[in-house]
């Protein structure tokens, strides 16, 4: 008879365990990263149940697979961003570096008919100007876009570093917890959510210690986290914004990274070492190589009162499409367009040496040094940042349909879902009742005998 | 499959931001007309677009010049048969001279005649463009080509060409270009001999009152040569001209239809299909409706809800 309380007691303990652990399975149903739990029980010789403990229902695999699909996303999420920016930079009429070169070419062609004419000419230094604005908008957005992207590695190190601590004190807690026999689950969840975080940032592996540690490392081998300690990153921004460089620090050692690190932080600094100095770099040349091409004119030529010519456009050399403008004071009669000094107004000998420039070409460094003409220079660049963006934003599309993939599978196996909480609310509450029922008969079986005296 | 709550909800959140971004997508592209929002849409159209623009520019910077040419022809050609009107009558008065039959009132007021024939002459001659620039002095253009210099110490004038043998070739098309410059008198000039010069000597020895009819009969004589030089070089001036013109028309001509199929081409890689379009937009908006439709009645279906 005691027999049979015992065994209702454990099967009331038993149903109360499992209305908590579906209690906290609805209480968590929408917390990012929750693996939901079941009550691992066992049955004994004696017929009572025993609660062996709560099992977190995970795999490690799906878990992995998630992962990666975060840092796939993470990386080409920012890089599309970031191609978009350039797009807008060098692809909106305003950045048309094309389009305002016709539009010099355009009014110095019209001068050819009547080079002497003044409203004619006036309209070289207009289109000259918009032409030089073009290049300050553009060299001004990449300025700004390095600026943030600077901020940004700042910030993201940061990030990185915090997440790699706090993988490395959930490492030690878990360690802990697990040679004293504590329910260690809530602690992997948060650290799962952690290395989730971090993938995102960064393309790692994670590697299962065994002994209740993970230990994370960048694909080329560099440590992140092992046991308890984390390595820091930094990102020093030089005297140069075009000078930062991400550098990795583990105990003693220190190794700088190359930018295919993955994820949002490399996709930043692939960004910024591949496209952004790139970018700066070709405008800077082709200010530079503009205004040195058509001064070279200026000066062999004789403007409108036969005086020899004088150049037309400066700029500073450390920052050539930033400061590139028409020289201080001057003027439409300035324009050489004739060839001697003594040949009359109707001369248009160097206008038309100056009108060449638009079919010659010049050797860009910043375009891998091949020979460009101004206005191919410019759409080779436009071209790229079309296709990279084009690229990036496709790429970005399928890491998002690939991580929802990867969180549908994870989610399959480990999410809640509310249907079954609710069965199993009711389904333990009957058993708890059941089981009660169970104490109230051997009760009553009991008193049944103690009657019989 | 096990589908967890949240899967649920993932799923219509990440269908509904789906169709919301394709529907404003479409409306955006609807609005401005164009398939291209951004040139990344179509990497190949949009450089395609780039380059048709730049050669789109490049025939409207030749139409330009063309158009610019047209004019400046239009008023030569113009000034030109002013000068050869003018010539024909001045050629009259010199044969009406050399016949040796007119009076000494008649050889009064053709001098007179001569002598406004000369100064209209000389306008035309120094004629400007629709623009302003002088016309027939070659490269200058900035000052008159024919001016009349005072000697300072006999008083005596002398007409003296200031042009030079500039032709300023205009680019009008690809390698091609036209002549804007005009220098057909250069070569009339220096001896004297010239039309100017020539009619000035003539109304000086009709209003000589001791000239004989020898020097009236040689005066007619010199002006019917210089006239008739001054003439050849007009004629054939005006036939040169008709060539250009003729150039320009062809250029024009054959730039015009480059420039439609080039709008043309533009048109296809970066114009919206409206009515695609169109069904687009119906398509995501009804797509958006079912999805919202869907969440509503699945929010409802929880077991929760029937205990």
């Amino acid at each position: 008879m005691s027999n049979m309380t015992q065994i209702g007691m454990s099967g009331l303990q038993a149903s109360q365990a499992w209305l908590n652990v579906t209690a906290g399975n609805i209480a968590n149903a929408s917390t990012p990263g929750y693996s939901r739990h079941t009550l691992a029980l066992s049955s004994n010789a004696d017929g009572t149940v025993s609660i062996d403990g709560v099992q977190r229902i995970s795999d490690q695999y799906l878990v992995a697979q998630a992962w990666d699909a975060g840092t796939a996303v993470g990386y080409s999420g920012a890089y599309a961003g970031y191609m978009l920016a350039l797009e807008n930079t060098f692809a909106t009429d305003g950045g048309n570096l094309g389009m305002g070169l016709d539009g010099y070419f355009a009014a110095l062609s019209a001068c050819m008919a009547d080079p002497g004419n003044t409203a004619l000419r006036e309209d070289v230094l207009n289109t000259s100007r918009e032409l030089c604005n073009q290049m300050h908008n553009i060299n001004g957005n990449l300025e700004n876009q390095l600026e943030q992207v600077n901020k940004s590695m700042q910030s993201m190190v940061k990030e990185v570093n915090s997440l790699t601590q706090q993988i490395a004190d959930l490492n030690m807690q878990i360690q802990e917890g697990m040679a004293s026999g504590q329910d260690v689950s809530a602690l992997q969840d948060k650290r799962d959510v952690a290395v989730l975080q971090l993938s995102e940032m960064l393309d790692i592996s994670v590697v299962d210690c065994g002994d209740g540690t993970i230990q994370v490392t960048l694909p080329q081998g560099q440590p992140l986290v092992s046991q308890g300690e984390a390595a820091t990153l930094g990102f020093t921004s030089g005297t140069q914004p075009s000078d930062g460089k991400l550098e990795l620090r583990f105990g003693e050692d220190v190794y700088y990274l190359n930018p295919d690190i993955g994820g949002a932080l490399g996709a930043t600094y692939e960004y910024y070492q591949e496209e952004l100095i790139p970018a700066q770099a070709y405008v800077d040349e082709f200010a530079q190589e503009f205004a040195d091409a058509i001064n070279s004119w200026q000066v062999v030529g004789y403007d409108l009162n036969g005086n020899p010519g004088k150049p037309m456009f400066t700029y500073d050399p450390a920052d050539p499409a930033g400061t590139i403008a028409l020289a201080e004071g001057f003027t439409n009669a300035d324009l050489a367009f004739a060839s001697s000094p003594t040949s009359g107004a109707g001369d248009n000998s160097n206008l038309q040496n100056m009108l060449n420039i638009q079919n010659q070409s010049f050797v860009f460094d910043s375009l891998g040094g091949g020979s460009y003409t101004f206005n191919d220079s410019y759409n080779a660049v436009y071209s790229h940042v079309a296709s990279a963006a084009s690229s990036a934003r496709e790429a970005y599309e399928m890491a998002l349909s690939t991580m929802e993939q990867a969180y549908y599978s994870w989610s399959s196996v480990s999410g809640v879902s509310m249907d079954e909480e609710a069965m199993n609310l009711m389904t333990y509450q009957q058993n708890y009742v059941a089981n009660a029922q169970v104490i109230a008969t051997s009760d009553e079986l009991f008193s049944t005998i103690l009657n019989m005296f | 499959m096990r589908v967890s709550s949240n899967m649920m909800n993932t799923t219509m959140y990440s269908a509904m931001v789906k169709s919301n971004a394709s529907y404003y997508e479409t409306a955006a592209k609807m609005a401005t007309g164009n398939r291209l929002l951004r040139p990344s849409d179509d990497p190949l159209a949009a450089r395609a677009i780039q380059d048709l623009r730049h050669s789109e520019n490049q025939i409207n910077t030749y139409m330009d010049n063309l158009n610019n040419l047209e004019s400046i022809f239009m008023s030569a050609d113009s000034y030109l048969s002013q000068m050869n009107s003018i010539c024909d009558r001045v050629m009259e008065i010199a044969i009406n001279i050399g016949s040796g039959s007119a009076s000494p009132e008649e050889l009064e007021a053709y001098a007179a005649e001569l002598e406004e024939l000369n100064e209209a002459l000389a306008m035309q001659f120094n004629g400007t463009s629709p623009t302003g620039f002088y016309m027939f002095g070659g490269n200058v253009t900035d000052t008159p080509p024919l001016v009349e210099e005072t000697d300072p110490a006999t008083g005596e004038t002398t007409w003296v060409y200031k042009g030079d043998n500039g032709t300023r070739p205009v680019p009008v098309g690809e390698g091609t270009s036209i002549d804007a410059a005009f220098s057909p008198f250069d070569h009339l000039f220096g001896s004297g001999d010239d039309i100017f010069n020539t009619i000035d000597d003539t109304v000086e020895v009709l209003r000589d009152p001791n000239a004989t009819p020898e020097q009236v009969a040689q005066a007619s004589n010199d002006l019917l040569t210089a006239v008739g030089d001054f003439q050849d070089a007009i004629n054939m001036q005006i036939a040169e001209l008709g060539g250009r013109m003729n150039m320009v028309d062809d250029m024009q001509l054959s730039h015009t239809d480059v420039l439609m199929f080039n709008q043309q081409l533009q048109g296809q890689f970066g114009d919206l299909d409206y009515a695609k379009a169109a069904m687009d937009l119906s398509e995501s908006m009804v797509a958006l409706q079912a999805v919202q439709k869907t969440y509503l009645d699945m929010s409802q279906m929880n077991l929760f809800q029937m205990m």
